[in-house]
């Protein structure tokens, strides 16, 4: 029976985006892009992203749209494969000409439209935590920077009395420069070369043996703890074949900067107990806006016959995506009109209030200012917090670790600048 | 009242039933240090450990849970209390730090006072630490002990030897007992006799212990142990511990290496039928798997619907049928739909099989969504057996081992030593002889194809013990599957079993030696390419008259 009542759902589901389809809408509208994968690998991760921001356009043109004009959504597929991000991005920009896009989810998918973002001076906001060291004025990043999430997991660790870091990462940009920037900040803590490891593996892996293997050998001499930068569906095997090879989250906890609410949805979480996350947003922020807007998500997917209904959960990329709507719009109305450098500009220091609490764009380099949460799995697939920061952490799109000679400075530098000291 | 009543009568007989009113005395005590402050604390922690009394534990619990506080009472005395949730006037209930009982005013109620008449218990991470350690090591789960064991040992302090003792006394489980050990002799080594270190030392050395290998590595790097003669026992223990370390290494890596080659040989066992035997690319084999493993959630969703708890346990095992049974109906389907037509035409069966690969992927995204599905592993199928320091064969490894080995036997058994299995083997020898001889070949052709798609099935009901059920599960298993195919020699049973063990013992192998997963595959795969240059037909060519048109298994 699911079945049907799945197929149904995925039909009212159809005629509900037919509904919202141009032919459809009233002349006077402002097209909005949303670029996220709905097939292919990604689709797990990115249709979430998706539904979200198709909420808050709902929400945003029920209250009267922006400059008294309703939102359109122009939504394209890309697939998961990176050059039809490019095609896509093109199409959005030239052909419907949307005077923002919400998308994108990968770096390498980013890093594919930015040339077409740029040429044609649009305007992105990418929603997911990612490694930095880009800074464009065509993006928003609304996830977290490097020092907003893994530099501050990785400090946490050391406080909490862990000298030996084992770095696990999928092989490819995101996990390779935030562990370089990790590595530079260990030896910069007195971390020696001995007691960090770094090791990758391809997309897909699922045979965690030998890794979870050595990691047991390395964590023999004690205070060992795994920092994980390991995506998407390679995380079930390797969480599995932990716990199984007899390692407990209460002798080697596993920090993971890549695993969510949304993807433990398809999870057996009975691994994961107990085990670290670190992320600026959870679910279980027990607010009155955060429980509504989990309401309001969750209903949503009821009511449009998404695939889970109201077993659906939010997470940060999720909160980062639907907030990202709001900060267009408010820009927008600030600005008084579409017109891309005049959003922007209008965009910087705005300060606004997100699901998970207040927030802020910053300034001069097109990030958000954001709290950092540590949290720990429980045993319903929910994060529970256990540790913040003092308060919201100012985005550095360069590490100081790293790149201490630059920085990012829209108004006053044009972008990516190298400090005089 | 009645309650209040019997709480304090129940109080009074445990104190009476309790045959150590001096120990009980102690533990108070104790108590009340532990809601002290400073290195007192921590020490009043291991005292209460040592009573291994559940009432003072709660103490120590409380401590983690941060409702330990200290409160003044009206008669000028400090006590040590538990705080409990906030009634409706905001007051906080007070309990007994010890035991947990309610503190009782004089007119008979609970004393219930405002936080501001708390102070808090403060206990830094290492007291925390230190007590979810202490607490654990008395737990019921061997595991935790052990852990718990390892940890407090790492803390070279004296005070916690009769702990450890007491602990090693009463452990009945194998390996907890030689985590307890090994936690006593790290302890020894901080003795001032230089004879009880030696002993330390060696015994470490017998136990493979690595800890002990980092401990003695530093030591003997810094030149901190001044005795010349336990000195010369590290430098033997390092040597001995090393040299336990490569036998470690091989036992693993061998394991890694069958359990690899057991998943590779489940999951391309079908394909060498449809592939191997029908000369069919079948690139939707993946998708079988899929649906295999499909069916396996369903029968797990069905256990938790309508059979009780206890049977729950058993469903992998009817879920391999199912799957066997799903994957083959699928494949009749598109046997019957494409693959029939297409016979002898390889390009295009390639082409639209693998049309039915992306529709069957997206077919299973739109009907449970692009999530995976939580297929949750039965207890027995959970952690793993330790066969030496380090060394657990995982549970569900150990099943698809075994499983594997039944999908070969059966196939075995099915192929050469039943007259379907000859049926079989002479239509794909020799296809107008066996229709001239009177075998429906068409009939033939479908059920060797069911059988194929149902071992896929049975390949994806494995790996669904082993990671993700998701639409891109078929995905990651294609290419290895074709890989195991083509190495062994397309169309030999006995093939599918080398190349599995070939490419399944060489990557681990290179990725032992390289540690690192990404060359290991890719020096794989060149070598695959090597020796396929040489061998083209893979390891079991096919000889003599019929290799030119035809198999034999």
């Amino acid at each position: 029976m699911p079945l049907f009542s799945k197929l149904r759902n995925v039909a009212i589901a159809a005629v509900a985006v037919m509904a919202l389809s141009p032919v459809a809408q009233a002349q006077d509208t402002i097209k909005v892009g949303i670029l996220h994968s709905l097939s292919g690998t990604m689709a797990i991760s990115e249709v979430s992203l998706r539904d979200v921001v198709m909420m808050a356009i709902e929400e945003i043109n029920a209250e009267g749209g922006v400059l008294g004009k309703q939102i359109e959504p122009v939504i394209v597929d890309p697939a998961s494969n990176w050059p039809l991000f490019a095609e896509k991005a093109k199409q959005l920009l030239l052909q419907d000409e949307v005077a923002a896009t919400f998308g994108c989810w990968t770096s390498v998918s980013r890093k594919s439209v930015l040339p077409v973002f740029e040429q044609h001076n649009g305007l992105l906001f990418y929603p997911v935590q990612y490694e930095g060291e880009e800074c464009s004025k065509n993006v928003f990043y609304t996830g977290a920077a490097v020092n907003q999430q893994a530099a501050p997991a990785v400090q946490y660790l050391l406080d909490e009395g862990f000298t030996r870091f084992y770095l696990l990462g999928t092989d490819y940009v995101y996990p390779r420069t935030t562990n370089k920037i990790l590595k530079a900040m260990l030896e910069a803590k007195g971390v020696s070369a001995d007691d960090y490891r770094e090791v990758y593996t391809p997309f897909h892996h699922q045979d965690y043996q030998s890794i979870v293997a050595e990691i047991k050998e390395f964590a023999a001499a004690g205070d060992a703890c795994v920092v994980s930068t390991v995506n998407g569906d390679s995380n079930v095997p390797f969480y599995k074949e932990f716990a199984n090879q007899g390692l407990t989250a209460d002798d080697v906890p596993i920090m993971a900067f890549s695993v969510a609410e949304d993807e433990l949805r398809g999870m057996d979480t009975s691994a994961l107990v107990g085990h670290l996350a670190a992320w600026n947003y959870y679910q279980s922020i027990d607010t009155p806006e955060n429980n509504a807007f989990v309401e309001r998500f969750k209903a949503y997917c009821e009511a449009n016959g998404l695939p889970g209904g109201s077993d659906r959960v939010t997470d940060d990329p999720i909160e980062a995506a639907y907030y990202g709507v709001y900060v267009w719009a408010a820009a927008v109305e600030k600005a008084g009109t579409t017109e891309v450098d005049a959003v922007r500009t209008a965009a910087y220091g705005l300060e606004f209030d997100a699901p998970g609490g207040a927030k802020k764009i910053d300034e001069v380099n097109h990030h958000t200012w954001k709290p950092v949460l540590i949290g720990e799995f429980l045993a319903d697939g929910q994060i529970g917090i256990i540790w913040e920061s003092d308060g919201l952490v100012r985005p550095m799109p360069w590490s100081h670790y790293t790149s201490p000679d630059k920085d990012c400075d829209h108004v006053n530098h044009g972008g990516t600048y190298v400090k005089a000291d | 009242m009645i309650r209040t009543f019997t709480a304090v009568v129940l109080a009074l007989l445990a104190v009476i039933v309790s045959a150590q009113p001096g120990a009980e005395a102690d533990a108070r005590r104790h108590v009340q240090a532990l809601a002290g402050r400073g290195d007192a604390q921590a020490t009043a922690a291991i005292e209460i450990a040592k009573l291994r009394d559940p009432d003072a534990n709660m103490a120590i619990q409380a401590l983690l849970d941060r409702t330990l506080h200290t409160y003044l009472d009206p008669a000028g005395e400090t006590l040590p209390v538990v705080a409990g949730e906030p009634r409706e006037d905001g007051a906080l209930p007070l309990a007994h730090a010890y035991g947990g009982d309610p503190l009782i005013d004089p007119s008979g109620v609970q004393v219930a006072v405002p936080k501001s008449a708390l102070k808090n218990v403060s206990a830094g991470r290492k007291l925390r630490k230190l007590g979810r350690e202490l607490l654990r090591l008395t737990g019921d789960d061997p595991q935790d002990r052990r852990s718990a064991a390892f940890f407090l040992g790492r803390q070279h302090d004296g005070t916690l030897m009769p702990l450890l003792e007491a602990a090693l006394e009463r452990e009945q489980a194998k390996w907890t007992r030689r985590g307890i050990e090994e936690a006593i002799e790290v302890i020894h080594l901080d003795s001032a006799d230089p004879a009880v270190r030696i002993k330390a030392v060696r015994r470490l050395a017998v136990m493979h212990s690595g800890y002990a290998l980092s401990v003695f590595g530093k030591a003997l790097e810094a030149g901190s142990e001044k005795d010349a003669d336990v000195a010369e026992a590290m430098r033997l223990a390092v040597a001995r511990i090393e040299r336990w370390g490569i036998v470690k290494k091989i036992v693993q890596t061998t394991w890694n290496g069958l359990s690899l080659a057991s998943i590779l040989a489940v999951i391309a066992v079908g394909l060498a039928i449809t592939f191997g035997l029908m000369k069919v690319i079948n690139m939707a084999h993946g998708e079988l798997m899929l649906v295999g493993a499909y069916a396996t959630y369903f029968v797990q969703v069905a256990f938790k619907a309508f059979l009780p708890q206890a049977a729950f346990g058993m469903y992998p095992i009817l879920a391999i049928p199912v799957a066997f049974i799903t994957a083959a109906i699928f494949g009749v389907i598109i046997e019957h739909l494409i693959v029939r037509h297409l016979y002898g035409r390889p390009l295009d069966t390639l082409l639209a099989t693998f049309g039915v690969s992306l529709a069957l992927q997206q077919l299973a995204r739109h009907s449970f969504g692009a999530q995976n599905v939580d297929i949750a592993s039965p207890p027995w199928l959970t952690g793993g057996w330790q066969i030496i320091t380090g060394v657990v064969l995982p549970y569900n490894r150990l099943y698809i081992l075994a499983l594997g080995a039944v999908c070969i036997l059966g196939t075995y058994f099915v192929l050469l030593r039943s007259s379907a299995g000859l049926r079989i083997r002479a239509v794909t020898q020799n296809r107008q002889m066996s229709a001239s001889l009177g075998i429906a070949t068409r009939k033939v052709d479908r059920w060797t194809f069911a059988f194929g798609s149902g071992l896929a099935g049975v390949g994806g009901c494995a790996l669904s013990q082993l990671g993700n059920v998701g639409p891109d599960l078929g995905q990651t298993y294609i290419i290895d599957a074709f890989m195991v195919v083509v190495l062994g020699g397309v169309g030999k049973l006995a093939g599918v079993i080398c190349g599995a063990f070939m490419i399944g013992g060489g990557t681990k192998i290179l990725e032992g030696v390289t540690s690192s997963p990404v060359a290991g595959k890719v020096l794989v795969l060149v070598a695959l390419i090597l020796f396929l240059q040489k061998n083209p037909l893979g390891i079991f060519p096919d000889k003599g008259r019929e290799a030119s048109d035809g198999d034999s298994v």
